[in-house]
C-alpha cells in the first residue's frame, strides 16, 4: 500500500474529532488524490523521484516501547518530544513557557478548540497548493502548537523532537508544528528529526505565522535514519518588520527534501535562510527554497552550502519573486556547492522571478572541488593531504555552523557534519568547535 | 550620435505606425496541415525520396507530442490547422516599382541603419528582379567562394546538389523529434541555407543571410545547417533587419552547426522581426531551435545573439562540447519592450575532457516587456577539468516589466568548476545624475548607460552588427525611461 492509500487508511478510522475537521481531512485527500504524489516531469521534482512512497508498504508506526536516546540534549531549553508521531509527556518539559504563551499538543487542541486549531490550518497555504502538505494534513499526526502572545519573549528555545524509533519496516508519521507569534513576541524554534534504521517516512509539516514585529529563529535538523525518507514542508508568514531566520541542516535520511516556502506579506518583513546539506554515499537531499516579495521594503537573505560525497546527490533550488506593485526589494542568494566524489552530483537553480523594478536582487552559485593552494598551504605546515582535506571540507560549511549561537545545537551540527563524509571524521572530531 | 540616433527612432517609430504592410499574391497552400501538405511542400521543392520521407517521418513524430508549455511567456493557443504551410510570392504586380517611390525618410532611416541597399529594396516591399537578386547577387560571391571550395547556397539546392553532405549531417544535431517545434519544421521546412566549410579552409568572407532573406519569404519553418570540417573556420551572420510584414506569425526555425577537429564557427544573430504593437497585436513568435555540436578536438561555436525584435522570443542556442578541449560560448542581449516577452538562454552540455564554456547574458525589460534567462549548464561524468562560466544580468526599466532567471546548473564531475553570477536591477540613479549633471539629457543618458550595460556582447559582434545592434537598441527602447 502506498503512502496515499496508507493515509487513506488512517482517514477511515473512527475519530472523535469535529465533523468540520474530518471534512477537511477528507478534502485534503481528495486533493492529494487529485494531483497524485509529484513526479519527475514536474518542474519542482525534476531532480528528485518519490517513486518509494508508492511502492514502500506503509503501515502507521505503533506506540513506542521505550524512550530511545535524544538527538539533542540541551538543559536550558524548554523541550517537547514526540517517538513515533506520540507525544512522550516524561520528555517534554515546556515549564515557564506556559507564561504569555500557550503551548499544546495538536491532540489536544483538536480536542479542546477545535475551532483554533481548524482556523490555523487554514491560514496555511501550502495545504491548499501541494500534495504532501495535503496529505499530512489528511493523515492528522500530532505535534504542537504554540500560540505567543503579543510582547511574549520566550526566555529560552523550545526544542521540538521528532523521533521515529518503530523497528518495524515502512512505517510513517506526520508531524507537524504551529507557530502563531503576536505582535513583536520573540522564539526560539528548534525542530529536530532523527530516527533508527529503519525505511521509515516522515512527512512533516511547519507552520509559522509573524504578526508585526515578531522574531522567530528556526533550527530545523533533519538527522534521520540512513534509510529514511524524509519530507518536510516549512511555510513562513511574515507581517510587518516581523523577522524570522530559519536554518536548514540536512546531516541524515536516505532520500530527503525540504521545502520553504516564505511569504514577506507586509512592509519592514524580512528573512534569511541558511542551510547546510551533506549528500553522502547513497543519499538525495533536496531543498526547495521560495521567497515571495508581496511588499515593498522586504528584504531577503539566502545561502546555502552542500556537500556532495560518495555517490550522493544534492539539489538546491531557491526562487525569489519580487511581486508586481513592489518597491525597494533587496534580495541576496548564494548556492555553495563542493563535490568530493566522482560519483557524487549537484544540482542547483537559484532563480529570481521579477515584476519590478526598484529592486537589488543578486544571486550567486558555485560549484568546485577543494582549493589546490589551501591544500598546499596545509601540506606545507606538515599536515598531512588527508586531514588537509577534511580540515579544508569542514572550513567550507564551518562558517555556517559557527554562526549558531548554542553551543549544543553547533556540537550537534559539527559532529553530524564531520560523520556524514568520512574522508572528515578523525579530524574534525579533535576540533573544539 | 546619442541625438541622432534618437532621429532614428522617431523615424522608425513612424515606421510601424504607418504600417508598410503591402499586399502580395501568394501562391498558398490551403491552411491546414496533414500528410499531403507535407507532400505538397516536398514536390514544390522536387526533393528526392529519401528527403520526403524524413518528413513525413518527422511530421508523424509531431503528431504525438504534446505542445510544450514551460516556458515563461503566454500567448493564446495556436491553432496549427489554421497556419498556412506554404506560402511564395507570385506576382510582384502589386509591388513598388523602384525605391524611389518609397518615403524618402524611411530610405534615410535604412541608410543610417546600414542596411544594404538590396535588403533595402526587401524591406521597404520593392519589387526586386528576382533574378538579380537571388542568382546574379548570389553568384557573384559564388565563385569567390567556390574557389575557396566553400558550398554556400540554399537548402533546397543542397538536398538537390549535395544530397551526401545533407544525409550525413541533417537532424544529428537536432534530431527530428527533439521538440515539438523542431519535429514540426522537420515536417514542413521551406527552404534555408546550407554552408560546408571544406578541411583547413577559413572562409574568405563572412557569410549572412542577406542572400537567404528572399527565399525566406516563402514560409516561415527554414533551416540551417552549418558544417566546419577539419581545421577550418567561418563566421555566419543572421540577421533580421526587418521588421517582417505579417502579423502573429509562427517563425519555428531549427539551425544545426556542426564543428569537426580544430574548427570554428562563430554564429551571430541580429533579430528584429515584428515584434507588435504598444498593446501586444501583432508580432512574430519567434520558436527557434538552434543547436552547435563540437564534434570535434579543439573545435569552437560561439553564438552571439542580440535579440530586439518579436512578439515572443523563445529560444536557446546551444553548444554541444563532445570533443576534447572544444569550447563554447553564448553572448545575448534580448530587449523586451512593450508587451513583448522572451525565454531565452543557452545550454552547455559538457561531455568531453577539458572542455570550457562562457554565457554572458543581457537581459533588457522595458514598458511591459517579460524577459527570461533560462540557462542549462550540464557537466557529465566523463568531462573532466570542464569549466564554466556564467554570468546574467537583468536591467528593469519600468515597474510593470519583468526580468527572470532559471539557470540550471547539473554537475556530475568532481573536477568541475562552475561559476554562476546573476544581477537584476534598475539604472543607478546615481549613474544617470552623473550624466545630467555633465549636460548629457536623459535620454541620451541612459542610452549611453544601456549601451555600457551591453558592451561585453556587442565586442562579440562583426563590426557592421555591432554598429546596428546598437542603433536598434536605442530604437527598441525609444521612450522607455519616463
Amino acid at each position: 500500500m502506498g503512502l496515499v492509500e496508507a493515509v487513506a487508511l488512517k482517514l477511515a478510522l473512527p475519530t472523535n474529532e469535529p465533523a468540520t475537521l474530518s471534512a477537511l481531512r477528507r478534502d485534503a485527500l481528495t486533493r492529494a488524490r487529485q494531483h497524485g504524489l509529484p513526479t519527475t516531469h514536474q518542474e519542482d521534482w525534476k531532480y528528485t523521484d518519490l517513486a518509494v512512497l508508492q511502492t514502500l508498504d506503509f503501515t502507521p508506526a505503533a506506540a513506542p516501547r521505550a524512550v530511545p536516546a535524544l538527538p539533542l540534549v540541551m538543559p536550558d531549553a524548554y523541550r517537547i518530544t514526540f517517538i513515533n508521531g506520540h507525544f512522550v509527556a516524561r520528555e517534554s518539559n515546556v515549564g515557564d513557557l506556559q507564561i504569555g504563551c500557550k503551548v499544546r499538543t495538536i491532540n489536544a487542541v483538536t480536542r479542546d478548540e477545535p475551532a483554533t486549531f481548524e482556523a490555523s490550518l487554514r491560514r496555511a497555504k501550502t495545504l491548499e497548493t501541494k500534495v504532501l502538505p495535503a496529505l499530512n494534513v489528511a493523515a492528522a499526526g500530532d505535534g504542537v502548537i504554540i500560540q505567543l502572545a503579543a510582547n511574549c519573549v520566550a526566555d529560552r528555545p523550545l526544542v521540538v523532537t521528532f523521533i521515529n524509533d518503530a523497528r518495524e519496516q515502512a512505517t510513517w508519521s506526520a508531524p507537524r508544528i504551529i507557530v502563531e507569534a503576536g505582535a513583536h513576541s520573540q522564539l526560539t524554534l528548534i525542530e529536530i528529526h532523527a530516527g533508527g534504521d529503519d525505511a521509515y517516512c516522515t512527512n512533516a509539516f511547519t507552520y509559522l505565522a509573524t504578526s508585526a514585529g515578531a522574531q522567530i529563529q528556526h533550527y530545523r535538523i533533519t538527522a534521520d535514519g540512513p534509510a529514511a525518507t524524509h519530507l518536510g514542508q516549512v511555510e513562513i508568514e511574515l507581517g510587518r518588520d516581523a523577522h524570522v531566520s530559519n536554518f536548514a541542516l540536512a546531516v541524515g535520511g536516505r532520500l530527503v527534501r525540504v521545502d520553504i516556502d516564505c511569504e514577506l506579506a507586509a512592509p519592514g518583513a524580512s528573512v534569511t535562510l541558511k542551510g547546510i546539506f551533506m549528500a553522502s554515499d547513497g543519499q538525495h537531499v533536496d531543498h526547495h527554497t521560495r521567497v515571495d516579495h508581496r511588499a515593498s521594503d522586504t528584504t531577503s537573505d539566502e545561502i546555502y552550502k552542500g556537500i556532495a560525497s560518495g555517490d550522493g546527490r544534492g539539489v538546491f533550488n531557491g526562487k525569489v519573486v519580487a511581486h508586481a506593485g513592489t518597491q525597494r526589494i533587496a534580495a541576496t542568494q548564494t548556492s555553495n556547492n563542493l563535490l568530493l566524489s566522482s560519483t557524487a552530483e549537484i544540482d542547483t537553480k537559484p532563480e529570481l522571478e521579477i515584476y519590478t523594478n526598484d529592486i537589488r536582487c543578486t544571486h550567486g552559485a558555485t560549484l568546485g572541488q577543494l582549493d589546490e593552494d589551501a591544500l598546499f598551504y596545509l601540506q606545507a605546515r606538515g599536515i598531512p593531504r588527508a586531514d588537509a582535506e577534511a580540515l579544508t571540507t569542514f572550513g567550507f560549511v564551518h562558517a555556517l555552523v559557527a554562526e549558531i549561537p548554542y553551543p549544543e545545537v553547533r556540537a550537534l551540527a559539527a559532529k553530524r557534519v564531520a560523520l556524514s563524509a568520512p574522508a572528515l571524521a578523525g579530524v574534525v572530531a579533535g576540533l573544539t568547535l | 550620435m546619442a541625438a541622432s540616433s534618437s532621429e532614428v527612432s522617431a523615424l522608425l517609430n513612424r515606421k510601424y505606425d504607418a504600417g508598410f504592410y503591402t499586399d502580395i499574391e501568394q501562391d498558398q497552400a490551403p491552411p491546414g496541415l496533414n500528410e499531403d501538405i507535407v507532400r505538397l511542400i516536398s514536390a514544390k521543392k522536387q526533393e528526392p525520396e529519401w528527403m520526403l520521407e524524413w518528413r513525413l517521418r518527422a511530421y508523424e513524430r509531431w503528431l504525438r507530442m504534446p505542445e510544450p508549455k514551460w516556458a515563461h511567456v503566454h500567448y493564446p493557443p495556436i491553432d496549427y490547422q489554421a497556419l498556412s504551410y506554404y506560402s511564395a510570392p507570385k506576382t510582384t504586380a502589386n509591388l513598388l516599382q523602384s525605391l524611389d517611390e518609397v518615403d524618402p525618410k524611411l530610405l534615410e532611416t535604412y541608410k543610417k541603419l546600414g542596411i544594404p541597399l538590396q535588403e533595402q529594396k526587401m524591406l521597404a516591399g520593392v519589387a526586386v528582379d528576382a533574378v538579380f537578386d537571388s542568382v546574379s547577387v548570389h553568384t557573384t560571391f559564388k565563385d569567390k567562394l567556390a574557389a575557396a571550395g566553400v558550398i554556400f547556397c540554399s537548402f533546397s539546392e543542397a538536398v538537390r546538389e549535395h544530397p551526401d553532405l545533407v544525409r550525413k549531417y541533417l537532424g544529428s544535431v537536432v534530431p527530428q523529434a527533439d521538440n515539438y517545434y523542431a519535429a514540426l519544421n522537420s515536417a514542413v521546412f521551406s527552404d534555408g541555407s546550407f554552408v560546408y566549410i571544406p578541411k583547413h579552409t577559413r572562409c574568405p568572407m563572412e557569410l549572412s543571410t542577406y542572400f537567404r532573406i528572399n527565399a525566406m519569404n516563402t514560409g516561415q519553418f527554414e533551416r540551417t545547417l552549418v558544417i566546419a570540417d577539419t581545421g577550418s573556420y567561418v563566421s555566419y551572420l543572421e540577421g533580421c533587419t526587418a521588421p517582417q510584414r505579417d502579423e502573429n506569425q509562427l517563425h519555428a526555425a531549427v539551425v544545426e552547426l556542426i564543428a569537426l577537429d580544430d574548427a570554428q564557427i562563430k554564429y551571430s544573430t541580429v533579430q528584429n522581426w515584428y515584434p507588435g504593437d504598444e498593446q501586444g497585436r501583432g508580432g512574430i513568435y519567434n520558436f527557434v531551435t538552434k543547436r552547435g555540436d563540437c564534434r570535434g578536438r579543439n573545435s569552437k561555436i560561439s553564438w552571439t545573439q542580440v535579440e530586439t525584435g518579436s512578439a515572443i522570443t523563445w529560444k536557446y542556442p546551444s553548444c554541444i562540447l563532445k570533443g576534447e578541449n572544444s569550447v563554447g560560448e553564448f553572448y545575448s542581449v534580448a530587449v523586451t519592450h512593450h508587451r513583448q516577452q522572451a525565454d531565452t538562454g543557452t545550454k552547455m552540455i559538457h561531455l568531453g575532457r577539458n572542455t570550457r564554456s562562457t554565457i554572458i547574458s543581457k537581459g533588457i525589460s522595458a514598458g511591459y516587456g517579460q524577459n527570461a534567462y533560462r540557462g542549462l549548464v550540464r557537466i557529465a561524468k566523463s568531462a573532466e577539468n570542464a569549466r564554466n562560466y556564467t554570468q546574467c544580468d537583468s536591467l528593469l526599466m519600468s515597474d510593470h516589466c519583468g526580468a527572470h532567471t532559471f539557470p540550471y546548473i547539473e554537475v556530475r564531475n568532481r573536477t568541475a568548476k562552475v561559476e554562476h553570477e546573476a544581477t537584476a536591477s534598475k539604472i543607478s540613479e546615481d549613474q544617470l545624475f552623473y550624466l545630467q549633471s555633465r549636460g548629457i539629457a536623459t535620454e541620451d543618458a541612459v542610452n549611453l548607460i544601456v549601451n555600457g550595460f551591453c558592451k561585453e556582447v556587442f565586442k562579440e559582434l562583426p563590426m557592421e552588427f555591432a554598429v546596428e545592434a546598437q542603433k536598434l537598441l536605442s530604437i527598441t527602447l525609444e521612450g522607455a525611461v519616463g
